[in-house]
């Protein structure tokens, strides 16, 4: 390996850059010396490299200068076509998030719209149905009305029934505050048939209209599972129209559905009170069946009435 | 002063400006490579096309002459007297083709030309063309040195000063760029020592 200043001269001597003078003293120097010899030899060698390196370098310039010069076709056009591409893709683009923007908020609107429609309508339906069944109990009530003045007028107080009637009018107004208050104090507001007329009826009653509150109770459906209610309610507004039989029958109708027997006995014993005459036997038979009943929760009421009416039972033959 | 008229937008310069600033070297040497190939591309182009070849043989040819051209105009003796620069460079582009015509074996669409020895130059373009194995196996000594040595050598082949290299490079001063060159050049020795099949076929490239 060569110093710094050998290699220069090397490289002097070998791109003609020496004098002549030089060139023949170097020369000189070479061929007596053959270490020098083969390195000026490998310098030789070496010397195309940096000419290499900047011919690599000037054709890619050529190239870029080239291009410069005469763009080919494809990318003039390419270049106008791709300007123009992107732009349409660009509106295409906003274009399209435009309707989406709209047609969601549509969709929105639709839906909504048809949310409240249907709510319309089930709201409609049902005062429709209200409606008619008031109008149908309207028409009713009118006909009875009309037909009932005459029949009070026919059918007379059985004078001796009367006596019976207020002991059972007695024991029925407790069951009777009680059969409506219950219905009264219930919180929810109601919304069904059934439990709209029996709502009417109890109306009715407070005000003393009992021909109308029976035939609204009347007008309960079979089906409505206001039904039994209605029943016990009608017992009571029957007997206090006066029409002993139907309430007892009412009554005894109304008990298929409350198991209740205890309660259910004695309100029924009241009821054959109200028509004493005609139902002696079933009346001396639960008031007996209560006062053996030492459990039962109206025994002592039983004893009462039992006492003001044993005359009469005790009249009658076993 | 080449460097300067381009930078103030001078668009026609005189041979010997462009002559000149060839031999400065570094930047100014690009721009007037820069300027020749503008200016000379066209009508070498168009003179290969009327002899029957194409534009990408024209700009071979053009890439083959360049460095030739640049050491040939870089000699202090180089003079043109009557034919312009434009002349003298779209020649050896046709010369160029014509040669290699010749060596692909085949026959140009016209008459050759009689191969122009151009008066004014008293050195043959032609022979200083590197050739494709030549330049295969320079190539390859090249694939041996770092990113660094390439850019020194590469800048040092373009006839940057050593203060330009080391302005180039940020280095402190001129030393730096020739102690750099020279350990370069040695790494290049050094691997031809090791590969003496590798120095004997360049030998033989480079004399025959």
């Amino acid at each position: 390996m060569v110093d710094l200043s050998l290699h220069e001269k090397i490289e002097t001597y070998l791109l003609g850059l020496m004098s002549r003078e030089e060139t023949a003293k170097f020369k000189e120097q070479i061929k007596n010396d053959p270490q020098l010899a083969e390195e000026v030899e490998l310098h030789r060698l070496i010397l195309p490299v940096p000419d290499r390196l900047a011919e690599i370098e000037l054709h890619r310039d050529f190239k870029r200068w080239y291009e410069e010069i005469f763009p080919s076709p494809t990318q003039r056009i390419i270049s106008k076509a791709q300007k123009r591409l992107i732009s349409i893709f660009i509106i295409m683009l906003l274009i399209i998030f435009c309707v989406f923007l709209i047609w969601n908020f549509m969709a929105a609107q639709r839906a909504q719209q048809k949310q409240l429609l249907s709510e319309l309508e089930d709201i409609k339906l049902e005062n429709q149905g209200i409606k008619e069944e008031l109008s149908r109990i309207q028409s009713k009530l009118d006909s009875v009305l009309q037909r009932s003045e005459p029949e009070n007028e026919k059918k007379p107080k059985i004078p001796n029934n009367s006596e019976y009637v207020k002991l059972a009018e007695e024991g029925l107004m407790a069951y009777a505050e009680y059969m409506v208050e219950s219905f009264r104090t219930r919180s929810v507001h109601s919304t069904l048939v059934g439990e709209k007329l029996i709502e009417n009826a109890d109306t009715a009653i407070q005000k003393g209209q009992f021909r109308e509150a029976e035939w609204m109770l009347r007008s309960v459906s079979t089906n409505d599972r206001w039904h039994p209610k209605s029943l016990e309610i009608l017992a009571f507004v029957q007997f206090k129209l006066q029409k002993y039989k139907e309430a007892i029958d009412t009554y005894e109708e109304y008990r298929k559905y409350n198991r209740d027997k205890d309660k259910t006995d004695w309100d029924l014993c009241l009821f054959y009170l109200g028509d004493f005459h005609n139902y002696k036997q079933q009346v001396k038979r639960l008031l007996l069946s209560i006062r053996e009943d030492l459990q039962h929760p109206k025994r002592n009421e039983a004893d009462v009435l039992y006492n003001k009416i044993q005359d009469s039972i005790g009249h009658i033959q076993k | 002063m080449f460097y300067i008229l381009c930078v103030m937008g001078k668009s026609e310069y005189t041979d010997q400006e462009v002559i000149n600033a060839i031999r400065q070297g570094g930047p100014t040497r690009q721009m007037a490579w820069e300027y020749i190939f503008k200016q000379c591309i066209g009508t070498s182009i168009l003179e290969i096309i009327k002899m029957g070849g194409t534009r990408n043989e024209a700009l071979e040819c053009f890439n083959e002459v360049a460095i030739p051209l640049e050491k040939v105009m870089r000699k202090p003796q180089f003079r043109l007297n009557s034919a312009t620069l434009k002349t003298y460079i779209t020649k050896c582009v046709k010369r160029r083709w014509l040669r290699l015509q010749k060596i692909r074996s085949k026959e140009p669409s016209k008459p050759s030309e009689r191969d122009v020895f151009i008066d004014d130059a008293k050195e043959n373009v032609e022979r200083q063309i590197m050739g494709s194995e030549l330049r295969e196996a320079v190539d390859m000594l090249i694939n041996t040195l770092g990113e660094r040595c390439r850019r020194v050598l590469r800048m040092f082949g373009q006839g940057y000063s050593m203060e330009q290299i080391a302005e180039a490079e940020k280095w402190k001063d001129a030393d730096k760029a020739k102690k750099e060159k020279y350990e370069c050049q040695t790494k290049l020795k050094e691997y031809l020592r090791k590969n003496p099949g590798i120095a004997n076929h360049l030998k033989e490239l480079l004399y025959g």
